[in-house]
């Protein structure tokens, strides 16, 4: 008997991961594609707060 | 007084209740039992989503924390808390709103004149609507 494995959700880090890009200067864009603008930011981990914010607004809004 | 000298439509009542009495007894106590369990899961209900409630306020405060550890950590919980099926569909769109801002403010903290890819610039900091100016 096959079972159907539960489906799972991906997890908020990697959906943020996909927004994320570090620059070579050390800094990060993220991108917000929902106001179509991308965000230069010098913090890393201001970094990905915005763009766990900006995924989680977009599942939310899919869901 | 004797059985044999009831009213006829007396006799007729009696005839009727002793042939259904057990079954409106036993209707009833269905009835009861459906109306109570009804009532149980009503409460119930409320109690979870005054929970859910609960804990949302404690992420939302989290989110908007100016610590970033907190910002994150309430970003993370409230992006569990709105797949919860005691989420209604209003609760949801508030989320939504809620990262939009987040995202917003966070990313005009940092803006340093130069830093976003458009023209936009900074967006005002974004407050709850019941908190006073300069909070």
């Amino acid at each position: 008997m096959t079972q159907i494995a539960p489906r799972r959700r991906e997890s908020l880090t990697d959906a943020a991961r996909r927004l994320l890009t570090e620059k070579p200067d050390g800094t990060y864009d993220v991108r917000i594609p929902y106001e179509n603008r991308t965000v230069t930011v010098t913090s890393g981990s201001n970094a990905w707060i915005i763009a766990k914010a900006a995924a989680a607004k977009m599942r939310i809004a899919a869901e | 007084m004797d059985q044999a000298d009831l009213p006829g439509w007396l006799e007729i009542m009696r005839a009727v209740g002793l042939a259904f009495g057990p079954f409106l007894v036993f209707g009833s106590a269905v009835i009861a039992a459906v109306i109570a369990w009804r009532a149980y899961r009503q409460r119930k209900e409320a109690d979870e989503r005054a929970e859910w409630w609960r804990r949302t306020q404690w992420a939302i405060d989290y989110a908007v924390d100016e610590e970033e550890e907190k910002a994150e950590i309430g970003v993370e919980a409230l992006d569990l808390l709105g797949v919860s099926p005691l989420a209604s569909a209003e609760d949801r769109e508030l989320l939504e709103t809620l990262f939009a801002q987040v995202a917003a403010t966070r990313a005009a903290r940092s803006y340093n004149g130069a830093s976003t890819s458009d023209a936009e610039g900074p967006r005002p900091r974004w407050r709850f609507p019941w908190a006073r100016r300069g909070e």
